[in-house]
């Protein structure tokens, strides 16, 4: 007897995670968002001399600085959202997974937050 | 009144046979991920960059020597192709083109985009002398 539990108590607590479309819809936000700032990066700023002096005064014009805050922030939890994904499909053991999901979350929030402070200690030169 | 054994499994690479468009939802993730671990790369040459001109340059050879060109190279092959894919998946979250013939037609253009791409991308870094 594998079971005693009727069928109703069972399937409660199984559902919704009360969290619904959140993750797909962020995850397409973040890739619209990222559809212009990537033709910039690319066809822009990663294509101009690299000596350190152009770099630093690219970096401090405020256009650029406020479009690398936004195309970092939308990188890196785009990055965090597909990665998660790619692990739930990917990974089967279920604390691997859960591990390798927390670590990725955080590996994400540090790269995205030591992005956004460099462009703006350039920026400000502080 | 075991059901456990006789499940169906579930769809797998091992089991099914990768077709085009199967390979092109298997490079999407992998694309996914390589962009990442550049994208690692760059905040730490973007990091090297705050804190003086020494760490910038010590970072800057290793970015301009042959394997960080194969890198750069990397970063825009998989930037290009995880980008017009991510376009194409963008259409199917809208609602549009899923019948399979679409589908197959979509994948070319998304390909054919993302070489257009990657070619003006490294023209452009060719003519400014970032690449080579």
């Amino acid at each position: 007897m594998s079971n005693l539990r009727a069928p109703l108590s069972q399937a409660k607590g199984l559902g919704s995670a009360k969290e619904g479309t959140t993750h797909f819809l962020r995850q397409r936000l973040t890739a619209l968002l990222m559809i212009p700032l990537i033709f910039w990066l690319g066809f822009g700023l990663a294509s101009m001399p690299v000596d350190y002096a152009t770099l630093i005064a690219t970096i401090q014009n405020p256009a650029v600085t406020v479009g690398l805050i936004i195309l970092i922030m939308a990188t890196f939890y785009h990055a965090q959202l597909g990665l998660q994904v790619i692990i739930v499909d990917y990974v089967s053991t279920k604390s691997t997974r859960l591990i390798s999901i927390i670590l990725v979350t955080f590996i994400c929030l540090l790269l995205g937050v030591i992005g956004v402070f460099s462009v703006l200690k350039i920026a400000l030169a502080i | 009144m075991n059901t456990r054994n006789n499940r169906p499994i579930p769809p797998n690479l091992h089991i099914y046979l990768l077709t085009f468009l199967a390979l092109l939802s298997v490079i999407h993730p992998s694309t996914g991920i390589i962009f990442s671990l550049i994208a690692f790369l760059m905040i730490w040459m973007l990091a090297a960059t705050v804190i003086d001109t020494e760490s910038y340059e010590s970072i800057q050879v290793h970015f301009s020597s042959w394997y960080g060109k194969i890198f750069l190279i990397g970063f825009i092959l998989s930037c290009y192709t995880n980008f017009c894919n991510y376009i194409r998946n963008l259409f199917w979250d809208v609602g549009v083109s899923f019948e399979l013939e679409t589908a197959a037609k979509s994948e070319k253009i998304s390909i054919a985009a993302s070489i257009i791409l990657i070619v003006l991308n490294l023209v452009n870094s060719l003519q400014r002398r970032i690449i080579l």
